[in-house]
């Protein structure tokens, strides 16, 4: 699924993931430094393409590129595994700011919650992975139990709706000065 | 006196306010900044608007980024 619309911040811009974003996309999956705590894509660039664009026609995901006001790419960030009106959010990697960073959160989490009437979002976090940690808490999630992944390495697993979002939000937007 | 202390103190209610299930009671100066629990870049986000706000000083999230203790974010100041 597609957002046909770009969802504009003050510091970034959220819009949908194009095949031509493949290279940037690889590069930043690929980079240990930023995406130490996700998957490696072990794929070519026409490989990225062509999920890019089976991506864009399945119906059980969003997937988001956030770029700088003057289109510099700096990361993206994903909706999946949609059932009803509740999903998984991920693919979380940036070479963003922390103000841009945090924007391009509330651009999406605004978008799922007040636009697609999302009921809740659940999310997974390594153990070991402090800052997300930290940054998920404070946005609103709450932690629900914690499982070990196939490489034994913990992680703590949250959920977050609307309710819980907006008890965090407003005050988030007043230090990111907008809306 | 607005000294590091000072500074210290308004970045503990900073914390708080983000989330208030963490205790930072034991922040000094030569505390690392990737050992507090909490830090996230939210933290940098507030902290910009803290700064500004109590000390009249403009710092950006990348100086922030670049710091590795409380006392380099107060130095910064």
């Amino acid at each position: 699924m597609v957002c046909e619309k770009v969802l504009k911040g003050k510091y970034v811009n959220l819009r949908a993931v194009e095949k031509e974003d493949s290279e940037f996309i690889l590069r930043l999956r690929n980079d240990e430094s930023i995406s130490k705590y996700l998957p490696k894509l072990n794929v070519s660039v026409e490989q990225q393409k062509v999920w890019i664009e089976k991506q864009r026609t399945d119906n059980d995901s969003y997937y988001f590129l956030f770029e700088s006001k003057e289109g510099l790419p700096l990361g993206t960030i994903s909706y999946y595994d949609i059932v009803g009106n509740h999903g998984e959010s991920g693919r979380v990697c940036s070479i963003g700011n922390a103000t841009q960073n945090v924007e391009a959160l509330v651009l999406f989490y605004d978008y799922l919650f007040y636009e697609l009437n999302v009921e809740y979002v659940t999310i997974w976090v390594y153990e070991d992975n402090k800052p997300v940690l930290s940054l998920k808490q404070s946005i609103g999630f709450k932690w629900t139990g914690n499982e070990v992944d196939a490489a034994g390495m913990q992680y703590r697993k949250g959920i977050i709706n609307v309710q819980q979002y907006e008890e965090k939000i407003k005050l988030i937007k007043k230090m990111l000065k907008i809306g | 006196m607005k000294d590091v202390y000072y500074f210290i103190e308004k970045f503990k209610e900073m914390m708080h306010e983000i989330d208030d299930s963490f205790d930072y009671s034991n922040l000094i100066p030569e505390t690392n900044l990737l050992d507090i629990e909490g830090w996230s870049s939210l933290a940098v986000v507030f902290l910009v608007t803290m700064v500004d706000e109590e000390f009249s000083k403009d710092i950006s999230a990348e100086q922030i980024k670049a710091s590795k203790t409380l006392s380099d974010i107060f130095n910064l100041i």
